[in-house]
Parts: C-alpha cells; sequence; structure tokens
C-alpha cells in the first residue's frame, strides 16, 4: 500500500512538473504515464466543454489524433504480409487513405459523449522502448466495472506516440488486421483502397 | 410444449456444430490470426443472422429502445443480469472460486429479495459486483482450447468450446425449468431483447466502421474471450491467495 502511495505520488509529481525532457531522464515509465494522462484530459476537456459543438469537438479530436498516433507504423502493421507486395505509390496512397479513414471513425465515437472521468492505473516499460500504460475509465453506472484500456506508446522525437490501444483485451491493431486481411487476399490492395476511400468520404452517421 | 422450447437453443447449437463438422474437411484455412476453419460455413450463418435479425430482432429491439426510458431498461438488465446469476454461481463453484461463488450467490438473494425479483441491483451498492461466467470459461480454466471460431445466428460470435459451454450453461439457467410456455417464452425473449440493446451501438458501430464485419467480431470477440478467460483466472488465483494467507 505504501509502496502504491509513493508511485502515485510520483506520477502527480512527474505531471505537476510538466516538463517531458525531465520526466524523461528521472523514470521513463513515468513520463508515458504523464503522457497517456494529458492526452486524456486534452480529450475531456474538448468534448466537456459546451462552448463546442459536434464539429469542433470533431476538429479538436481530429488533431488529437493526427498528432499522437503513429499512423505510418500502424497501417503498416495492419496490411501484415501484404505491405511487401504493394508498390511506394500505393503504399503512400494507402498510408494517406488509411489516416483519414481510422481518425474519422475514431473521433466521431467520441463526440457524442459529453463527460467522463478516467485514472491512469499504471504504466509498464517493455521491450524495444515501448510502454503499456493502462487506464480506467469510470463507469457511469454504479456497479457497473470501470472500462480497462491499455495504451501502447513509445517515445518519439520530442514526446511519445501512440501505437495501439487495447480495449479489454482488444487490440485496435490486430483487429484491424483481421480486418483488412480477407479483402487483401481476395481483392488486393487497390480494393481495400477504394473501401477505405469510400468509408471516409460517407457522411458521419448518429 | 415446455421442453420442445427449452430445447430450440440446444438444437440451435446442435445442429451448427453438425453443420460445421461436415464443412470443416473440406475448407482450407484462413488468412487471419484467428483460427477460423469453418469460415465459409459461418459467412453463411452471419448473412443468415443479419437477415434474420433485420427482419425481427432489430425492429423489436429499436421499438423497446423508443418505447422504453434508459432507467426501466436499466430495470430489465438488472432482472435478466439476477435470472442468469444461478450460471454464473453453479460455473463459479466448477472453477473452485470461491470468492466469485459467495458473491453471486448473495447477489442472487439478496437482489430476488430486497432487490424486488432483481428489478433493483441492491447488491452492488453493497460493493457485491457482479463478474459473470458461463460454462465456456469454465472449460477454459479446466484446460480446454477455444476450437474453431463458430457464428451462431441470434447468439452471435462463439466458438466450438464455447458453444459447448452455451448448452451446458442452459441446465442451470431457471427459465428452463419453468413449466409455463408463455412465461417461458417471455423470458427467453426478455433476455434476447436484453442482449440485443444492450449491443446496439457497438453493432451499429461496426456495421458502420468496418470494411469486413464478419471479420471485425470475430477478431474481436477472440480477443476479448481470451481477456477475460485470463481474467477469471487471475481472479481466482488471487481469492485463493488470500484465504491462504489468512
Amino acid at each position: 500500500m505504501h509502496h502504491l502511495f509513493r508511485s502515485l505520488a510520483f506520477i502527480v509529481v512527474c505531471s505537476l512538473l510538466s516538463s517531458p525532457a525531465i520526466a524523461q531522464k528521472t523514470a521513463p515509465a513515468s513520463a508515458a504515464a504523464a503522457y497517456v494522462d494529458s492526452l486524456g484530459k486534452q480529450a475531456l476537456s474538448a468534448i466537456s466543454n459546451p462552448a463546442n459543438n459536434k464539429e469542433q469537438k470533431q476538429k479538436i479530436l481530429e488533431k488529437l489524433f493526427a498528432d499522437n498516433i503513429d499512423f505510418p507504423w500502424v497501417g503498416r502493421f495492419v496490411m501484415g504480409r501484404f505491405w511487401r507486395q504493394t508498390t511506394p505509390e500505393q503504399q503512400a496512397r494507402y498510408l494517406k487513405t488509411y489516416q483519414n479513414f481510422l481518425i474519422k471513425n475514431y473521433t466521431s465515437r467520441f463526440t457524442q459523449y459529453t463527460s467522463g472521468s478516467f485514472k491512469i492505473t499504471g504504466s509498464k516499460q517493455e521491450e524495444n522502448g515501448e510502454f503499456t500504460v493502462g487506464m480506467e475509465i469510470i463507469s457511469e453506472k454504479a456497479g457497473d466495472p470501470p472500462i480497462v484500456i491499455d495504451y501502447k506508446v513509445r517515445k518519439a522525437k520530442s514526446s511519445f506516440q501512440v501505437f495501439d490501444i487495447v480495449v479489454e483485451g482488444v487490440s485496435l491493431i490486430n483487429t484491424q488486421r483481421s480486418e483488412f486481411s480477407s479483402i487483401l487476399s481476395q481483392k488486393g490492395v487497390d480494393a481495400l483502397i477504394g473501401k477505405l476511400e469510400a468509408n471516409a468520404a460517407a457522411p458521419v452517421k448518429k | 410444449m415446455r421442453l420442445s422450447f427449452a430445447i430450440t437453443p440446444i438444437r440451435l447449437t446442435a445442429c451448427s456444430l453438425l453443420l460445421a463438422a461436415t464443412v470443416a474437411c473440406t475448407t482450407p484455412p484462413g488468412e487471419s490470426a484467428e483460427y477460423d476453419p469453418w469460415e465459409p460455413m459461418n459467412r453463411g450463418l452471419f448473412q443468415v443472422n443479419y437477415v434474420i435479425d433485420g427482419v425481427v430482432l432489430k425492429p423489436i429491439t429499436q421499438v423497446y429502445r423508443a418505447a422504453v426510458p434508459e432507467v426501466g431498461r436499466e430495470k430489465v438488465h438488472n432482472f435478466v443480469e439476477n435470472l442468469a446469476s444461478p450460471v454464473t454461481f453453479a460455473n463459479s463453484v466448477l472453477q473452485g472460486d470461491p470468492e466469485n461463488s459467495l458473491a453471486t450467490l448473495w447477489r442472487f438473494l439478496l437482489n430476488s429479495t430486497v432487490g424486488l425479483g432483481g428489478l433493483f441491483d441492491v447488491a452492488s451498492a453493497v460493493g457485491l459486483t457482479n463478474r459473470k461466467t458461463d460454462f465456456g470459461q469454465t472449460l477454459a480454466l479446466y484446460g480446454a482450447e477455444s476450437g474453431p471460431y463458430l457464428f451462431l445466428p441470434i447468439l452471435g460470435p462463439s466458438s466450438a468450446r464455447d458453444g459447448v459451454g452455451r448448452i451446458g450453461d442452459i441446465f442451470a439457467y431457471p427459465p428452463t425449468y419453468i413449466n409455463n410456455t408463455p412465461v417461458s417464452i417471455a423470458l427467453w425473449a426478455t433476455t434476447a431483447i436484453n442482449a440485443r440493446s444492450e449491443n446496439y451501438d457497438l453493432i451499429q458501430d461496426v456495421y458502420r466502421t468496418s470494411l469486413d464485419p464478419y471479420a471485425t467480431f470475430r477478431s474481436g470477440y477472440v480477443q476479448r474471450r481470451a481477456n477475460d478467460n485470463k481474467k477469471a483466472r487471475v481472479a481466482r488465483d488471487k481469492a485463493w491467495q488470500k484465504i491462504k494467507q489468512q
């Protein structure tokens, strides 16, 4: 228990310092936690601000996603073995469309919310400079267990970048890879790009 | 009459399993990370489900969601959860999880009485949280592999192991033993509509965002199930650790 308080206090101190450079030198795992915490707070302040309408919320969230997700890596991962079978031209087109597709579909999910609360439950250093930061979204209904989300992040130039979001054990990138695989194996990359473009261009439905 | 209705889900699962077994030998392995050798049959059943759902379950659920306010739907949810708690209790016992067995037993006793037949989840208010489990999970904790992925119309994503688990769970589910057809139909229907309603947004979301909904549901189910099985094992082992320390 004592230990728990100490590490919590440490995370709090780190986020108060709010200087990623200092935090990273002292304890990278805490810096990763502070990074995810700040992402959560930015998203929450965007959706809970009554001055923002849905379009404004969407815009802020889109920027947050675009800045913080490692799209080139994620895009390449979800293509799996098919990545090597595509031309550089196809890859460029695919990555651009994939980013639009993911941003649109994920931000539209958040814009319907107006409140929420979360807490960071822990941060663990993995191999290859990767970190897993645990978050719990507190459920609105009493008695319902919190939703457990793991953010997989790694160091980027100035701060960190997210490369996977795992909700209750369901990994975004693994699910997406599975979703694309039969389209890729049966119809090819151009068909996938076409479908991504069509989906990203379709209006956001409620 | 009673039996014929109660047996329907069993027959459904048994048929699917049988059908699955015959298709299994003729299809090449899939491309995905999930083990889905019955993919052609599963995709067929997925389409069948899409049609049935679109004609029956989804429209009824839409009416239900429009007519019953969220407070009322929460009562229905509580009622259905309470009705299913013998399933959780039996499986917690089979899994050797003393904590969840006792918590579930107390939940059932409290909610059925003070909670007016389960409408009010008073047990959660006193800290007895609901952690559902089922026979598929029991089999997993006994070491059974999930086997091939299996899509069941109405019931949704499953696996060979969890399909067998569904059959087992029917025996611990109280409506199976109700000797009155209209009541039993009403209870099964309530369960089905409540489940469809709870997954309503998720299903909409997948159809809106996924390029291959079949694959998205499959992948989500397989990953979620593995995660839940792990959590159940961890919780049980922790409970025993606590007991040993005392």
